[in-house]
């Protein structure tokens, strides 16, 4: 038997064998850095760079070092930096041509830093231009959302100079009216009988009285009948037309005295027209916060936005038909069942280590695939912190459940406590708080978001600098006594138009404070609008009242004539 | 190995085309038994038929190399059969399918499949069971004979061949004045 083997042959294979995976152990990681580097910058976008790759035998594994993932929307950025990433892989599944890694050590995580060279890709550059321009528009907008009520009261004399006030119309309709009423009755009087018509009758009356005989006594009782009937007519003209007068000058009078509550009617219509509202301050916490918790929710919507579809990958990769193969001396692969059905791509079990500005957060993740159902259990990533520099505890975990491919639904919860956090807010209104809790519990499912969160303040203290403005100065009367803030925040809407709305007692305070301003002003412009309202209107009253006069003087003779005609005794 | 190497070294231009029919005739006319020949011969068939990259050239490499068949057959053997491949492969993957996709024995391929060394070697690829499988059936019967045919040169042709007026041209050119130097 031992003519047959060949010793030095089986030395020479052992050799050739030991060189070829020499070689493959020195050569193959720049191969594997590059293909990571092409594989996940197609993916992300931009720019994804390793440094370095060393792939082990025994164990079966991967180290790669230097991993840097730009930020597709700052490309001076990376969205992630890792510095060494050391894997096991299960050497079975690799054969079956699975990637199945047991173990994961990621070391180093570190988030938004920066680039030398900008991780852009060439035909991206233009796109990113436009996006960046619009993320300015969209910043520049928040800013301009803060809505501070005015509370200035406005000029009273420029709101009368704009105003047509009912009173002053009424005053001077009644004015022409009474100017009109007076030459009329004056008209009147010149046709009425007057003092010379019943000195006349008295001269025809006492000439009769001397006439003398019969006939003479007859004619002039005839005569004096006459007399006495156009005297009874002149009386009864000259009462009608005083009657007339009398009820003219009531109505007028009546008129007039209408004027005060129509001139009250004015400054109502007015107060309406430029009364001073509290509308717009009463979502403060909305205002203050909302811009804020608002950019940070759209960051981390657009971050999952971005590794959403590589959960979804395999669905579309399923979809796919194979593809023929029909190149020559390639042949075609015939798949066969496998049992049990591995998923293509599976980390079991990682240890993360995210370095933050706060310190080190460890973390771990788990069944990162995108073929849950095979696997049956959803992804999650988890970080912890203790003992961080600002924050006396972080707790972070993200579940991605695609077991159900037809009902996908992503699961974050978070919770910070004993946070000191920075100054909230804009330049008009700032809030510093001492210390913070705050805790998040938001639900993706098929594009919809819902979640709820919380955020507890204390040691509140705001700013608010002074210009002089009821609003601020009412604002910051509110917030003066204030030392704590709970709020509540209800999210929804979808991940392309995130919706956040927070309130909190803050609301209640400010919207008080506010309203007691707004009330204070608009009393105060009331009471400046009636008065000059009712100084015009009272000036209108007394001139109306000195026409009036005039007509009492055409009553008076009226008087007089028809006391001439009582005194002619017929 | 050696003499082999530095002998290809020195092929240039048209010599080149007569390095394998003097390199066939140095093997046949050396002192290794035919049954070395023949088997050197028949690994070769399957290592030239079968796809390069894969699990399956390791092996018949060890093979090879740690028995005792006469390594430069192989080699020559080799580089033939990989030529004919090429135009074999049309048959090869008509096999391979058939036999892959037959339903009588696709639980047997399923079982297969889930073994990790077999999925290394890529047998439910259908150029690779093809050749794989006639490469096998040719194994034994292509043993035989060309055992058979080389005892039968040796002894009966042998001498002719080398008094043959090609025989002569061959040994009369530089290559094989060479070729008998490094003996």
């Amino acid at each position: 038997m031992t003519k047959w083997i060949r010793w030095p042959g089986l030395a020479a294979f052992i050799v050739i064998t030991a060189l070829l995976v020499a070689g493959f152990m020195f050569l193959s990681g720049p191969f594997i850095a590059k293909a990571i580097e092409v594989a996940g910058t197609g993916m992300v976008g931009a720019k994804v760079d390793v440094a370095g790759a060393r792939p082990g035998l025994f164990p079966l594994g991967l180290r790669l070092s230097g991993i840097e993932i730009t930020d597709p929307d700052a490309p001076m950025t990376n969205a992630v930096e890792i510095a060494n990433i050391s894997m096991r892989m299960d050497t079975k599944a690799l054969m079956l041509r699975k990637i199945d890694v047991t173990e994961m050590t990621v070391e180093g995580i570190r988030l938004g830093t920066p680039r030398r060279v900008s991780g852009a890709l060439p035909e991206k550059d233009k796109k990113d231009k436009g996006r960046k321009e619009t993320g300015e528009e969209s910043a520049s907008s928040l800013r301009e959302r803060i809505p501070m009520p005015s509370m200035e009261i406005p000029d009273v004399q420029i709101i009368l100079e704009r105003a047509s006030l009912g009173s002053l119309e009424e005053a001077e309709n009644l004015e022409k009216a009474l100017r009109q009423e007076y030459e009329r009755f004056d008209e009147r009087l010149k046709n009425l009988p007057d003092a010379d018509d019943f000195r006349a009758y008295r001269t025809r009356i006492e000439n009769l009285k001397r006439g003398s005989g019969l006939s003479g006594v007859l004619t002039g009782a005839r005569e004096l009948r006459e007399i006495k009937s156009s005297v009874d007519k002149d009386i009864l003209a000259l009462r009608n037309t005083r009657r007339e007068m009398e009820e003219s000058i009531a109505d007028l009078r009546r008129r007039m005295a209408s004027l005060g509550s129509m001139a009250s009617e004015d400054v109502n219509n007015l107060m309406e027209r430029y009364g001073i509202s509290d509308e717009g301050l009463s979502n403060i916490t909305g205002i203050l916060l909302g811009p804020e918790w608002e950019n940070r929710l759209r960051k981390g919507l657009g971050l999952y936005r971005r590794v959403e579809p590589l959960l979804d990958r395999v669905r579309e990769r399923e979809k796919k038909p194979e593809p023929e193969k029909v190149l020559r001396s390639e042949g075609v692969d015939i798949l066969f069942a496998e049992i049990p059905v591995r998923p293509d791509f599976l980390i079991r079990r990682a240890s993360l280590s995210l370095e933050v500005p706060v310190g080190n957060l460890k973390g771990t993740l788990r069944n990162a695939t995108a073929q849950q159902p095979l696997v049956g259990s959803p992804m999650e990533i988890r970080f912890k912190g203790d003992s961080l520099s600002d924050i006396e505890s972080f707790d972070l975990q993200l579940v991605f459940d695609r077991v159900n491919p037809k009902a996908p639904t992503d699961h974050l919860k978070a919770g910070v406590s004993g946070w000191h956090p920075e100054t909230m807010g804009s330049g008009d209104l700032a809030l510093n708080a001492e210390k913070g809790d705050f805790s998040v519990d938001l639900i993706s499912s098929r594009g919809a978001l819902k979640g709820k969160m919380a955020l507890d303040l204390t040691g509140v203290s705001f700013e608010m600098p002074d210009s002089g403005d009821r609003v601020r100065a009412a604002v910051a009367s509110g917030l003066r006594d204030i030392n704590r803030i709970t709020v509540q925040g209800d999210l929804g809407g979808t991940l392309e138009k995130p919706e956040i709305k927070l309130s909190s007692s803050l609301d209640a305070v400010v919207r008080g404070a506010v309203t007691r301003a707004a009330r204070e002003a608009t009393e105060t412009l009331r009471a400046r609008l009636h008065e000059e309202v009712h100084a015009m209107t009272d000036k209108k009253i007394r001139e109306l009242e000195n026409q009036l006069g005039g007509m009492a003087d055409l009553r008076a003779v009226l008087d007089e004539r028809l006391n001439l005609a009582g005194r002619l005794d017929i | 190995m050696r003499s082999d190497s530095l002998l290809f070294t020195r092929l240039k231009g048209k010599d080149a085309m007569i390095k394998p029919l003097a390199s066939f005739l140095k093997i046949l006319n050396s002192e290794a038994s035919p049954g070395q020949i023949s088997l050197a011969l028949c690994f070769s068939m399957v290592a030239g038929f079968t796809p390069f990259f894969g699990l399956l050239t390791l092996c018949l490499l060890f093979l090879v190399l740690v028995l005792k068949v006469n390594l430069s057959a192989f080699f020559l053997g080799w580089g033939l059969f990989t030529a004919l491949a090429f135009l074999l492969d049309p048959l090869f993957h008509g096999a391979g399918f058939w036999l892959l996709s037959h339903p009588g024995i696709e639980g047997f391929w399923t079982s297969l499949y889930n073994m990790p060394v077999l999925r290394l070697i890529r047998f439910n690829n259908t150029v690779f069971m093809g050749s794989f499988v006639i490469s096998l059936l040719l194994f034994i019967p292509l043993f035989f004979m060309l055992q058979f045919l080389i005892k039968k040169y040796r002894s009966q042709f042998m001498d002719w061949i080398q008094k043959t007026r090609i025989a002569q041209i061959i040994k009369g050119t530089k290559i094989f004045m060479a070729y008998k130097s490094l003996g």
